[in-house]
């Protein structure tokens, strides 16, 4: 009889505990508390409130840029550090700590007038010395891009900034111009390198108030920040945990107002909840293939193989389903709005044309041709990947889906790999035409990817890239490059998928995000509660 | 037969000489051993890291924005400044000796010293652990005890079920769940951070509820059925029998005779989970994101960071075996009848 008790007793525990656990949480279950009826209307920002976030990751590195990882100049860092020239969302230069850049191709000069009356936040002022020492800094480093090509910075006056370089190419302006952040060399050179690493003044609207690389980041108010009347927050706090579930609940519970974790389940779910999907970066993550084309025994060396394989793969269908619609399918090399795009471009899912490409290649369904996509072996990746090789069975291409771990997957990205496609991921998302650039330009410097094959025409418009003296002709050339590749079919388009975050509905984001292509903090602004 | 005194002087000093070589002999014995194992465990934490495919440097320069533009030299400088230029065997002795010099090298990530970070973060998981391990002996004892006394009743049963539950229920689903209980529904607590009680003790109180529950719930159940199981064992002696029939009252039966003895196994089990504190939880402190080492340890691991991933782990490694070492000797104070 007790034996009986203790069993029941058990399983029913057992059921309730399991049940609960396994329960989804219905919709109507705590939500971010709502404004009160003395809150202002919408659209009018108010000041005030400090914003909670949390993702899996902090900072590790918050002041000394040589050597900051990609993690570390996101979120938190860019509501500290400014540019010199931010990116309006057609990829356009547009002024920031700069009022102008201007170029002399012939002369080999860049020249920047920089924006008077800003300071650190340490107080110092920012001037033409302090943005030639972040430059120099970066420089000796040897992580610059573009560093090798100057040969001499100069600050003729306070406000002017000029470089002089060896060879001309717009597409080191505009890397110069957005990618070294401005931080005030007081503070780098009282600290040194090791203690700059948690220290950091910059000119951006919040200023670092504590960091624990373990815990938390905490940023307050500029009060000095030269864009007058902002920011709106009294301060931003980022804190990390690395378990979904709970950030999802830390969401629901209002202990934190932005969330930065990219799980696509949990935005998925939270949407439904009645949180707010915010585009933090759009299209900052561009996917593709590189084949092996420049191996004449690869079946990937005809360009008709190439065509009928992006016929074969349904990227839509990728991105609606396996990607919960955060990313949209890519056609051509670009993407809507960016350079090079070109909406009547693009070879869209059709297996009977591919079949018929296939054919005309010389290879039919009785003898499938082997290859394997290589990729990292993130769960995600090899999942995307793993799709697009069912896809290639219909037309005859069995495709090995190979996961390597990171190590191994940059080097074969550098040192070529065999019979098969790279998958690729451009992650600046700023300027589509550099980020192009950094892979299929006339130098690439991302990495060389050097088992493609490139046609003769191909490199004579690349090669022009190098002595493009403006904006237009750059964007001129790398459209001329991404409408050849695509004749070519030289490398294997996929999906570009922006960073995207949650929020409640009480935290405003409209004017931080979409005007440029970095957000901006300067803008956010909560309903007081 | 009478001993005379100074024969039983003799004998007695002569026992406690024999006892004290035994057991000096013992230790270093044991010493021995664990010098082999600690210099496996540098073995296996150097060399497992170094084996995985891929350059470590390039794994942590892989993460750096701007790794496509740095120049070969500087790559070659920054190399040599990490000891990766050294050939294996000798960056394996190097990195052993600093070891021993209390040098654990600096982090790749965090570019700080790894002893200072371990520094920062040991105490955090030590102080989690130590009242775990507390909460779930003083419950894990009572509960066995009241188990052990009322056997048969519906104490017994409900006990010991929930014993069996506690030790089957995996801790991290366990921690959601209670965050989902106790945040999301309730609001009650919060879901996770960490405040040292000196800064803010209702703070710190309040986040430290669930992962030291959480924590403590598997060590308590085995506390509650070794104590339960030892004091069966022990109440059904005959001298337990003999003070029953001389009348005396249950309470000074059951802690004055029977407690102490039954408690030899329970301590010896409580001894064995004294390195799992040290070693800290790795599930604990990632849902509640307390930072302690086995959140280091995680973050390392994702963060490809193999300095603090092989020290970690080999200071770890050093604890349960020291530890292992002293609760070993500690069995002779506790039960003078074993011998080594």
């Amino acid at each position: 009889m007790k034996k009986l008790f203790l069993f029941t007793f058990m399983s029913l525990l057992a059921v309730v505990l399991v049940l609960g656990g396994c329960t989804q949480t219905p919709a109507t279950t705590s939500v971010a508390p709502k404004p009160t009826a003395t809150t202002p209307a919408v659209g009018q920002p108010v000041s005030g409130g400090t914003l909670l976030m949390a993702g899996s990751q902090t900072p590790k590195n918050i002041g000394w840029q040589p050597t900051m990882a990609l993690i570390d100049k996101t979120l938190i860092f860019t509501t500290i550090a400014e540019r010199l020239m931010n990116m309006n969302t057609k990829g356009e230069l547009v002024p920031e700590l700069a009022t102008e850049v201007k170029t002399d191709p012939a002369a080999k000069t860049i020249t920047w007038t920089l924006r008077k009356g800003v300071k650190f936040h340490d107080g110092a002022d920012f001037n033409a010395k302090a943005a030639a020492f972040n430059f120099q800094q970066m420089k000796d480093a040897g992580v610059l891009q573009g560093g090798k090509t100057i040969a001499n910075i100069e600050t003729p006056d306070d406000y002017t900034l000029k470089f002089t370089v060896t060879e001309f190419s717009y597409q080191n302006v505009m890397a110069f111009s957005f990618n070294v952040f401005m931080l005030s060399p007081t503070l780098i050179q009282s600290a040194g390198k090791d203690g700059a690493i948690t220290k950091v003044a910059g000119t951006g609207p919040f200023k670092l108030e504590a960091f624990d690389p373990a815990t938390k980041v905490a940023v307050v108010k500029n009060p000095g920040y030269w864009r007058t009347g902002m920011p709106y927050l009294d301060g931003i706090t980022q804190l990390v945990n690395l378990d979904s579930a709970v950030l999802s609940a830390q969401i629901q519970s209002n202990e934190i107002q932005f969330l930065t974790s990219g799980d696509l389940v949990m935005q998925k779910n939270l949407l439904a909840k009645g949180f707010r999907q915010i585009v933090y970066t759009p299209n900052q993550t561009y996917t593709f293939m590189v084949p092996s084309s420049a191996d004449s025994t690869s079946p990937l060396s005809n360009p008709l193989v190439r065509q009928a394989i992006e016929y074969a793969t349904d990227r839509d269908a990728i991105c609606n389903g396996l990607l919960q619609g955060t990313s949209q399918a890519a056609y051509q090399m670009s993407y809507p709005g960016a350079t090079g795009y070109d909406a009547n471009r693009g070879r869209k899912y059709d297996v009977a044309k591919a079949k018929q490409l296939m054919q005309q290649a010389g290879y039919s369904l009785d003898k499938p041709i082997n290859i394997t996509i290589y990729g990292s072996n993130s769960k995600p990746s090899v999942d995307r990947r793993t799709a697009i090789a069912d896809y290639l069975k219909a037309i005859g291409i069995i495709a090995k889906v190979e996961g390597l771990p990171f190590a191994s997957y940059s080097t074969m990205q550098a040192e070529g790999w065999k019979n098969g496609y790279m998958d690729c991921v451009e992650n600046s998302g700023a300027v589509w035409a550099v980020g192009y650039c950094n892979w299929l330009g006339p130098k690439p410097t991302l990495s060389p990817v050097p088992s493609l094959g490139r046609s003769a025409d191909y490199d004579a418009i690349a090669n022009k890239v190098l002595t493009a003296s403006d904006a237009a002709t750059f964007n001129s050339l790398v459209t001329q490059m991404i409408q050849k590749n695509f004749d070519d079919a030289m490398t294997f388009p996929l999906w570009a998928q922006g960073n995207t975050y949650m929020a409640p509905s009480f935290v405003h984001t409209d004017k931080a995000e979409g005007t440029s292509r970095t957000f901006d903090w300067a803008q956010v602004w909560m309903e007081k509660k | 037969m009478i001993v005379p005194k100074r024969r039983q002087c003799y004998n007695f000093a002569r026992g406690c000489t024999s006892q004290f070589t035994v057991m000096t002999s013992y230790i270093i014995r044991r010493l021995l051993a664990a010098l082999v194992v600690i210099i496996l465990v540098t073995l296996v934490a150097f060399f497992v890291m170094r084996l995985l495919p891929g350059d470590p440097l390039q794994l942590y320069m892989s993460g750096t924005i701007d790794l496509n533009a740095m120049e070969p030299e500087k790559v070659a400088a920054l190399r040599h400044e990490f000891g990766l230029d050294k050939p294996i065997w000798e960056q394996y002795f190097s990195w052993v000796f600093n070891i021993f010099r209390g040098d654990f090298g600096t982090s790749l990530y965090y570019r700080t010293p790894v002893s200072g970070i371990m520094a920062q973060r040991y105490p955090v998981t030590i102080y989690i652990g130590f009242l775990a391990l507390i909460i779930s002996t003083v419950i894990g004892l009572s509960v066995g005890l009241v188990a052990a006394i009322k056997r048969g009743k519906w104490a017994d049963t409900l006990f010991t079920a929930l014993a069996y539950l506690g030790q089957a229920v995996p801790v991290f689903w366990l921690g959601i769940l209670m965050i989902y209980l106790f945040n999301l529904q309730l609001h009650w607590l919060p879901t996770s951070g960490f405040t040292w009680p000196t800064q803010d003790l209702g703070d710190s109180t309040r986040k430290l509820i669930m992962p030291v529950l959480c924590l403590s719930v598997t060590t308590l159940s085995a506390t509650a059925r070794q104590m339960r199981s030892s004091m069966l064992e022990v109440i059904r002696q005959d001298y337990i029998r003999t003070a029953w029939s001389k009348g005396l009252r249950e309470r000074d039966i059951v802690f004055r005779h029977a407690l102490k003895n039954s408690l030899i196994p329970v301590v010896t089990l409580i001894g064995t989970f004294i390195p799992w504190i040290f070693g800290g939880s790795v599930f604990i402190e990632t849902i509640f994101a307390i930072p302690g080492v086995g959140r280091l340890l995680v973050d390392s691991i994702v963060g490809k960071d193999y300095v603090v991933v092989q020290s970690v782990t080999f200071v770890i490694a050093l604890i349960v075996i020291f530890t292992n070492l002293i609760v070993d000797i500690s069995y002779r104070w506790i039960d003078p009848r074993i011998k080594y």
